[in-house]
This record gives structure tokens, sequence and C-alpha cells, in this order.
């Protein structure tokens, strides 16, 4: 109407009344700030998004179909493949629902380990969204400081493990292996200084104009709305709803950490990245705790029908070699029923709904991503803001597109 | 005296003790099919015309306001009655309580249920995957179209009985352009 008034009478005869359609925008899959293989359908208002239809599939590997066909042993590598950037929260959700469907308990120290490798997860995986959120808004420098830090954790898990990412390190009944003689020390080298760390990032984009400026009051949502779409994890804290798995529902022996859950407000980009940056000190928190109260004792289930004897014990136990034998061959058997488990990994709530025939195999694996949920509730985020914004929304539900597609 | 035994075993399980089925049984009755408790988790088995209402009351009544899945279930394998369920999985954050709906599609050639999107409107992308993946088709979807597999693809691929002994993969053959020579040995 505003542009009507200013034209002649002379233009408007011949031009007749303005009419604005609105125009579809395809972003993705190739497009770097869609983290990965994710493709966008906007529909725009100039420059106002007021649609948004996520599509996905570029990824899909049927993990879970893979995983009925394999001993509940060698679908446990799989799990990893899902959410890459948090291997590790993948394989404890796993064996925290195979443990379940056994009914089957791990030693104290096996679970401390796996809370404090966890939460070294959850910093990592949060080190490559600060460093990608960032790298979209422009802010190049906190990437390479986020990787700096990062490098170190992945250098540990490397070690512990064998593998950088893919570390299938947690097992039904235990972990993988022994933790190498230094590892309580490099573990406690790398979180001396992180503290110091998380400040200098905070230094880069808390108070940075710029940053604040892309990010508050950018692409809320209300907490109820947020609840509704089935966010869960850091983007429903920031919201301001206070729900974490950890506290509320404590499995592996969260009960025993003493920690704090950040809660935001406005639940816009910036208290998302708030609510983050906090997540990171108090997980810092729980690794200190987790390494200065490292109970000793067993750190394997002796359950033998399910955690393989030492390698040893082979060589002078004729029944431990028959149960060798028996595990890696035939694998064991779950009783029937149904479990669904769930964990608090860095992206929210990641579950694994898992139906047991009795055989050696599941009969059925349904993982439920955090990913998956919180970006359907995207077109919800995004409505009316601009495409601009857009992409600081995607960067601020950090999602991860091999979990979301599996 | 058996029976006597049977009965006050039934009444100390712990899925009768539990409050929200308690409520569900006190209003949908015959509805609710059967309740079981496996390693301290509770699913309740619901008649598949109660959902959307029953969907609403625990929702709206008891406090479920989150929607974790809606996973489909292929049971060829398994015995069960009915070959299709869809399993939905609830969680009340005020009580942190969780609860599992396992709905039973009674056609097993066209799997069918009601959608809850009305009540969950973060349902709509689970329905999609769980029609996609099993083949169950949600009534009242707002776009029940497939999200994982490429457009065209035919089946359903978490089915059973879906072949994953081979895939078929197109080719496309262009023929020598005329006046270009032939590619020889």
């Amino acid at each position: 109407m505003a542009q009507e008034t200013r034209r002649s009478p002379l233009d408007s005869d011949l031009l007749g009344p303005i009419r604005t359609e609105s125009l579809t925008l395809n972003m993705g899959p190739q497009h770097p700030s869609t983290h990965g293989v994710l493709r966008l359908v906007l529909e725009m208002e100039g420059e106002t998004a007021i649609s948004c239809k996520p599509v996905i599939g570029y990824l899909h590997t049927g993990i879970e179909k893979n995983m009925e066909v394999k001993t509940y042993n060698k679908a446990l590598p799989m799990t990893d493949r899902m959410d890459y950037l948090a291997p590790l929260s993948n394989n404890l959700g796993y064996v925290l629902a195979v443990e379940r469907l056994l009914g089957m308990e791990v030693p104290r120290r096996c679970r401390w380990l796996r809370v404090l490798l966890t939460e070294l997860t959850r910093i990592q995986s949060h080190l490559v969204w600060l460093g990608t959120h960032g790298l979209d808004l422009g802010a190049m420098t906190v990437f390479l400081y986020c990787f700096r830090e990062r490098e170190v954790i992945l250098k540990i898990f490397e070690k512990v493990s064998g593998v950088r990412m893919m570390t299938s390190y947690f097992r039904v009944g235990g972990v993988a292996r022994k933790p190498y003689p230094e590892f309580f020390d490099d573990c406690r080298r790398f979180l001396s200084t992180f503290p110091d760390r998380v400040d200098e990032y905070e230094e880069l984009l808390t108070d940075n104009p710029i940053y604040r400026r892309r990010t508050e009051g950018v692409c809320p949502i209300s907490g109820e709305a947020a609840v509704a779409w089935g966010i869960t994890g850091p983007c429903l804290r920031a919201s301001g709803v206070d729900y974490d798995i950890r506290k509320r529902e404590p499995y592996c022996g969260y009960e025993e950490f003493d920690f704090e859950v950040p809660l935001g407000r406005n639940g816009d980009v910036l208290d998302r990245y708030r609510v983050r940056i906090a997540e990171m000190r108090q997980s810092h928190r729980i690794c200190m705790q987790a390494l200065d109260g490292m109970p000793e004792g067993p750190l394997m289930s002796d359950d033998r029908k399910v955690v393989p004897p030492p390698k040893e014990q082979l060589a002078y136990d004729m029944e431990a070699l028959i149960h060798h034998f028996k595990i890696f061959t035939e694998g064991y058997h779950v009783p029937a029923g149904e479990v669904y488990q769930v964990i608090e990994s860095p992206r929210g709530e990641l579950g694994y709904y898992i139906i047991s025939d009795g055989s050696p195999k599941p009969y059925k694996v349904k993982v439920r991503a955090p990913s998956f949920s919180n970006l359907f509730a995207l077109p919800e985020i995004v409505r009316g803001s601009l495409v601009g914004d857009v992409v600081a929304a995607i960067g601020s539900l950090d999602i991860v597109l091999g979990e979301i597609d599996r | 005296m058996i029976e006597e035994t049977q009965e006050s075993a039934q009444a100390a399980r712990p899925e009768d003790a539990d409050p929200d089925v308690q409520a569900l049984r006190a209003r949908f009755g015959g509805a609710v099919l059967a309740a079981r408790e496996h390693r301290g988790q509770i699913a309740v088995e619901l008649a598949s015309s109660a959902l959307p209402e029953a969907a609403r009351f625990l929702r709206d009544e008891r406090g479920f306001k989150l929607l974790s899945y809606v996973a489909g279930v292929d049971r060829l394998e398994l015995p069960e009655e009915h070959r299709f369920k869809a399993s939905y999985a609830l969680l009340d954050m005020a009580r942190a309580k969780r609860l599992r709906l396992d709905v039973p599609c009674e056609d097993d050639l066209e799997p069918r249920l009601p959608s809850v999107t009305s009540v969950w409107p973060g349902a709509a992308s689970h329905e999609a995957e769980a029609y996609d993946l099993v083949g169950i088709v949600f009534d009242g979807h707002p776009d029940l179209q497939r999200i994982l597999t490429p457009e065209g693809m035919e089946g359903h691929p978490h089915r059973k009985d879906f072949d994953v002994s081979a895939e078929p993969v197109e080719f496309t053959f262009r023929e020598t352009p005329k006046g270009k020579p032939e590619a020889k040995e």
C-alpha cells in the first residue's frame, strides 16, 4: 500500500496495483550452514520466511534395519555412526538398553568411567557446535579455538579406545578394555586448563555486539511450544523448561554427582548458546568429580554369559574358552521383552527402543534421535524471521544429520 | 483356591497399581486391552478406536505433554494377534514419569491408525517415518509422505518380509552420437 501512494497517478494507470508473490527458495542439501545434508524448502515473502519445510533422507543408511540381522555385540559399532559427534553417548544409550533387557548391573567403577567419558563427549560435541555456529554467523576465530581443545579430547579417545571418533568403547557389561595407564592424568591435564578456555570463547562471543545482534531475540520458542513439538536437551532448557534426564531420571550413576542444570529464559538463539556454554562448565565439574572420586574395583561385570573372559584366561581355562567361543559365534540370548532406555545426549533425549524376542539378535531397534524431533520444530521456530536468521536458528539447534536419517 | 491366589498375585502386579493405568482403565474400560510391566517400564496396549481420545486424556489430565517418538513395528515373527502396531512413548515432565502406548492395527493388510498430530504437533514427522518404513497409514495426518527413503521407492523397508537381498539399480544408457568414431579395442 505504501508503495502505491508513492507513485504518480500516471504510473498506476499504466501498471495497475503492485502484486507480490511469495518465492520458493531451496536451501541445501549442499549448503554449508545446513550442517550436513539437510535441505530446506523456504517460502519467502521478500526476505521473510513464511514457511519452511525440512527435507531429509539424504543420509539414510538403514542402520536400524541392519541391527536386526546382527548379534547384540555386533550391532554396537553401528551406534557410533548415527550421532558421529557424540559416539560415546550413543554407545552408552545402547549398552544401557541391552543391560536393562538383560537385567544386568555393571560395577561402580565402570559406571563412573562411563560418566567421565560421556561428559568429555558432551564437551567435545558442544565444542564442535560452538565452532560451527560461530562460523555460520561469521565469527571465524572461535572455530579454530574450539577445534584446538576438541583435538585434545579426541586424542584421549584415540588412546583409550583405539579410534578418534567411532569409539565403540562401551560394551554390554563394561568397557572394551582397561583405560591406558596415563588416562586419568591426561584427562586431568586437559580439564585443568579447560575453564580458562571457555572464558576465552566467551570473550570472543558473549559480549560481542555483532554476535549479540545476530542472536538476541532471534528465532525464539516458548517452553510450552517446545514441549509440544518434542524438543529436548539444551534447546528445551534454553526455553526455561527444567528437564535434564541426568537429574530427573538418573542412569549410570549420575545421582552420585553434583551439578546444576543451566536454564535460559527467552528460548532464543542467544539463550541456546548460553545454556551450552554453561553446560560445558557443568560437564567439567562432573568430570573433575569423577576423576577425584573414581572408585577402585573391577571394571567389568563378571557375567561370563555376556562379557567375554580376559584373554589370558583362554590359555589355561577350558570353560573360559567355551564362553569366549559362544559369545563370539552365537552371541547371548536376551530375555524377550521391550524396553525404552533414555539418556541425555549432548543434543537431548536419546532413546533406544529395543524389542527382544529371546534370540541373540534384536528383533527391532528404534532410535529416538533428539535431532530428529528438534529439526522438525524448525518451521515453528523460524516462521516470520529473516533468511539470515534461519541460518542462525539451524546452527543453534545443533542437529546431526547422521542420527536424523539413521 | 487356585483362582484366588492368582487373583491376589494379579492385584500385586506393578502395572495394575500404576495410577495412570488405573485412570486409563477407569475412563476407557475395555479399550485398554492389556498393561505390561517389563524391567521397571510400563506399557499399555490400547485399541486404536480409543487412540485420539486417550491421547488427549493423557496429555490434558495426566500431564503427558511430551511425545518422545512414534515407532511402527512389524510383529510378523512374534506370536501376536495383529501384525502391525505403533508404539508411542510419552513423558510427564512434572513427575518424571514415562509411559508407552502400544496400539495394534486391526487390519494386517492395510494397517491404519488415527493420527495424533492434533494432540502433539511433533508427532507428524514420527508418523511420517512410521509410514515410510513400516507402511502404517495415519488418518488425519497433514502431509503423509515418505521422509527417509527416496520418492518412488516401492515397499516399506522395516517390514520383516522386505527383500534385502538385492536392490534395483537404475542404469542409464546413452548411444554413441552419430558421426563419432565407435569405441574399439
